[in-house]
């Protein structure tokens, strides 16, 4: 009996005073750090910037008036020649620890993509435990140290802000982000080509130029610039090939079947001019390819239900079918643009239409995977795009004036 | 050599002087007076009296002569304060001193006298006579009237007991918003009462021993024939029976001498100060130990779930009961869990708090110079002598220990920056979360099982509260209670008895009792009992 109560007990000591607490990291020596950023430095060596939280500043309900320094973010900046090397260069900088957990975005410039390719840049980030699949992988343009130093409105931290966007990025959905594991799989896939939302700042227009203001930015209402999710990068195999505008996003996108929500303007079938707006409720995209005669076929089926948000012209049920015509042509156009530029000028399968051959033909894609690219670029694509308006929102016909 | 000095010291005898000797002479053990018996001679059995207790000045003896006439010598001997005097007054010596004397009442000190005395001189209900000397000494001692009369080879032990005692209050330990405020007090015939008040059935037994040699306590084992298992009346006695030590003040004496593994932290032996608690407990084929001194009865056998119980939850609608019994094992859990998860969280886990919490964490851990560990234990171990404090201070002063618990603890230790608010919040929904059992003891247990967890948290991490849990759940799941599972209904699963665990069923769905303590007789209830909807009903009807 003694022995049962005692082996336990001794167990405890023994846990409690011998092991020590060599894994132990406190909490305040953490450096949480919410985005990184890699861009080319001199002498072909890659430049690193980190975005550590500053917590002091971030504390709610603790007052940091008075701190010289309330910012709530630090960028750290190291170069290497790897990723690695680049990252434990920082701790030359910092006596925190700093841990990729809670990495939100990780922005590769440009020109890194294009030349070096993400496979040899990034795989750090595939490999290392801490790096999260779900974190952002976007492309970046112009100066990633000043992108991830934009004060935002309300002195938001800009990774966050931008993993913030891109959650609301749906309501327009005009650019296609990827998370890390998505574009992963993509990338190894022999059937699809990866891409990526692209970031950049551009102008704030909200600031009234003027007028000009000598004040500094922390002191200004409105920042200078802003940060702006613009297009999507297209890839082929790990290096960027080419970009994709907004209405060519918005076509991926319908070709992939990722679309939420968002908005289709299109023009009055009645040949006025006019233009109507609607808002996407929701959309299915089924892709049917086909073999005639040692050509490839692809139907792309897009069934698609909207409701009317701005209408300039009166509405009865027949102006309904017609703008329900109109709203499928735009869909068809969107789609177009996006398939052109990738099959003519990129030469690189975003849409999956690999993985809907190899699905249907399993034994002809053993042949055909082997010059895709030559194969997709090929392939005659007709559409088949069903839109429903489901209603008219609080008002049929347009207010009148009588 | 200061060993030496020391064990000399301490075997040194004392000093004997002629005082000391003649107390030591004077000590009677049972064993010896159950060998001593009643004699004829009135002078002889009083001043055996007068050695065996007469030293003691609240001992009384009456000498009086029976009837007006001068007949039998007599003597009443009785503590002072343990009898009802205006009794003995009235309906013992008078009629002793004064009825005798009728012409027709002389008779003289024989077998017919003996009749007489009992069947229409002592006008009181609970009478007998004895010969054995331990018998008179007992009796004395525990509250009754000696009557010896000269020439008669025996005593007259009369119930006469009455004493000043506390009334029946409601219990302040176990509060409930619904239900009887009856508690039991410290004087087991009320405690018999108060139980046999709400258990009128002829199958309701006490049986009574004695435990102490010095104290000679009163227990009273309680049972209901037909439904308490045989084999646990005679274990629950048998236990009891072997316990042979000078003195029992509380039912944690007996508790700890009967309990099934004296190493675990876990109580094994409910106790409860509410008579419905131990009826129900009898009802369900458990048994009770009611002690005199204490108004805490013990109930055994019992489960973990047992502890975790109000009565109010059966008192209470079912659906109420049910939640509040949810909201109570969350509390468990988290009193036990809680603070050593933080700890593991925070010191090895940070990747598993989301990043905004981590973030808002980091911020109030800034600047803080302790480990979460450290500060945890800190602030566990000043709640800990708050809650002591509380409950040993003066009523009078008992504000104090808010105002300084509230003020000190809770802000000004942030303030200086010696502890993180969050730990602060931890501590305390802990602490409040462990005062929800209804079990003071079973709480206490759970509150000190978190130190080692907190300690295993914070070396071993996550790593280290698992080992802890697990170590915890193998005790629990070989501990016994009388032969009863500790985790019975749960690890001897027994689907029909999560009726009390799971969820408090309604009265009408409980048809059975719970099968690890009651094999044969465990219907409880008809069948059909739950309400029939009248709409319901019509409808039928109407077809």
């Amino acid at each position: 009996m003694a022995r049962r109560v005692a082996l336990p007990l001794l167990a405890i000591f023994l846990i409690t005073t011998q092991l020590g607490c060599w894994d132990r990291l406190k909490v305040e020596e953490l450096g949480i750090v919410l985005g990184q950023g890699i861009e080319p430095a001199a002498g072909d060596k890659i430049r690193i910037i980190l975005q550590v939280v500053n917590p002091v500043a971030q504390a709610n309900g603790m007052t940091t008036k008075g701190l010289p320094y309330n910012k709530p973010y630090t960028n750290l900046v190291a170069e290497g020649d790897t990723l690695f090397e680049a990252i434990r260069k920082m701790s030359k900088l910092t006596g925190k620890r700093n841990i990729a957990t809670f990495i939100q975005v990780v922005i590769v410039s440009e020109d890194l993509a294009r030349e070096k390719g993400i496979r040899d840049l990034l795989d750090l980030v595939d490999r290392d435990p801490e790096y999260r699949r779900s974190l952002w992988l976007l492309i970046g343009r112009g100066d990633l140290a000043g992108l991830l130093d934009e004060p935002g409105q309300l002195n938001t931290i800009p990774s966050e802000r931008i993993r913030e966007i891109i959650e609301r990025g749906h309501q327009a959905s005009v650019y296609a982000p990827q998370r890390l594991g998505e574009f992963y799989k993509l990338m190894e896939s022999e059937s699809s080509q990866p891409f990526t939302a692209v970031v950049e700042t551009e102008p704030n227009l909200a600031v009234p130029w003027e007028k000009g203001h000598g004040l500094s930015d922390s002191d200004v209402p409105e920042p200078l610039r802003q940060i702006k999710l613009n297009g999507t990068a297209v890839f082929n195999q790990d290096k960027m090939v080419g970009w994709l505008n907004d209405k060519e996003s918005r076509g991926l996108l319908w070709l992939r079947g990722e679309i939420r929500e968002g908005y289709l303007k299109f023009p009055s079938p009645g040949g006025t001019g006019k233009l109507f707006t609607t808002e996407i409720l929701h959309s299915k995209t089924t892709l049917q390819p086909e073999i005639r005669g040692g050509d490839m076929h692809m139907t792309v089926k897009i069934k698609a239900e909207t409701y009317l948000e701005e209408s300039r012209e009166p509405i009865d049920v027949e102006t309904i079918k017609r703008l329900e015509a109109a709203q499928a042509v735009t869909i068809e156009e969107e789609a177009r643009a996006a398939l052109d530029k990738a099959q003519q000028e990129y030469r690189s399968d975003v849409f999956g239409f690999g993985e809907a051959v190899h699905r249907k033909y399993p034994r002809e894609w053993k042949e055909m995977k082997n010059n895709w690219p030559e194969k997709f670029s090929n392939i005659q694509v007709s559409f088949l795009v069903e839109t429903k308006i489901r209603h008219t929102a609080m008002i049929a016909s347009p207010a009148e004036s009588k | 050599m200061l060993v030496k000095l020391l064990t000399r010291a301490f075997k040194r005898k004392p000093a004997v002087n002629a005082l000391s000797k003649q107390i030591e002479q004077r000590v009677y053990r049972s064993g010896d007076l159950n060998r001593i018996y009643v004699t004829a001679f009135l002078k002889d059995n009083l001043a055996l009296l007068k050695n065996i207790l007469g030293q003691s000045q609240d001992v009384i003896f009456r000498s009086f002569r029976l009837g007006q006439a001068e007949q039998a010598e007599a003597a009443i001997v009785y503590i002072e304060g343990m009898v009802d005097i205006n009794v003995l007054n009235n309906n013992i010596i008078r009629p002793l001193m004064t009825e005798l004397c009728h012409p027709g009442g002389k008779h003289a000190a024989g077998e017919s006298f003996r009749e007489l005395l009992t069947s229409s001189i002592l006008t009181v209900s609970n009478v007998h006579d004895t010969r054995v000397m331990h018998d008179v000494v007992a009796g004395i001692l525990y509250g009754d009237v000696i009557l010896l009369i000269n020439g008669l080879e025996q005593a007259w032990v009369i119930d006469l007991k009455k004493w000043n005692m506390r009334y029946v209050t409601e219990p302040s330990a176990e509060v409930v918003v619904r239900g009887p405020r009856e508690g039991f007090t410290e004087t087991l015939r009320t405690n018999t009462t108060l139980v046999r008040r709400k258990l009128r059935s002829p199958n309701l037994n006490f049986d009574f021993l004695n435990i102490g040699r010095v104290t000679a306590t009163e227990v009273s084992i309680a049972y209901i024939k037909g439904i308490a298992s045989p084999d646990l009346i005679a274990e629950v006695k048998n236990r009891l029976q072997r316990i042979d030590t000078d003195g029992v003040l509380e039912s944690g004496y007996l508790e700890e001498f009967i309990e099934d593994d004296p190493y675990s932290p876990f109580p094994q032996v409910l106790n409860t100060e509410r008579p419905d608690k131990v009826v129900a407990s009898l009802l369900e084929g458990r048994v009770a130990i009611l002690t005199d001194g204490t108004p805490f009865a013990l109930i055994v056998p019992v489960q973990l779930t047992a502890f975790m119980t109000s009565p109010e939850d059966y008192y209470e609608r079912y659906f109420i009961g049910t939640a509040i019994l949810w909201v109570r094992y969350i509390a468990m859990v988290t009193s036990l869990l809680l603070p050593s998860l933080y700890i593991a969280v925070i010191t090895f886990h940070q990747e598993m708090i989301p990043a905004r919490l981590l973030i808002s964490i980091t911020s109030y851990h800034q600047g803080v110079p302790f480990t979460a560990l450290v500060e945890t234990l800190l602030l566990e171990f000043v709640f800990e002598v708050m809650r002591e404090a509380s409950v040993r201070l003066p009523r009078q002063v008992g504000q104090t220990v808010t105002i300084a618990g509230a003020l000190v603890i809770g802000q000004s230790a942030v303030m200086a920056g010696l502890v993180s608010p969050l730990i602060v919040i931890l501590v305390a929904t802990t602490g409040l979360a462990s005062f929800t059992n209804p079990s003071y003891n079973f709480g206490i247990s759970m509150r000190l099982l978190r130190f080692p967890l907190m300690l295993l948290a914070g070396t071993l991490g996550l790593v280290g509260v698992i080992f802890g849990v697990l170590m915890i759940t193998i005790h629990l799941s070989g501990l016994r209670s009388f032969g009863l599972p500790y985790l019975s209904a749960l690890a001897p699963l027994h689907t029909g008895d999560l009726k009390d665990v799971l969820v408090r069923s309604p009265w009408w769905a409980m048809n059975y009792r719970p099968v690890d303590i009651v094999r044969r007789n465990r219907r409880r209830q008809a069948v059909g009992l739950k309400p029939v909807q009248v709409g319901a009903s019509r409808r039928k009807e109407g077809r």
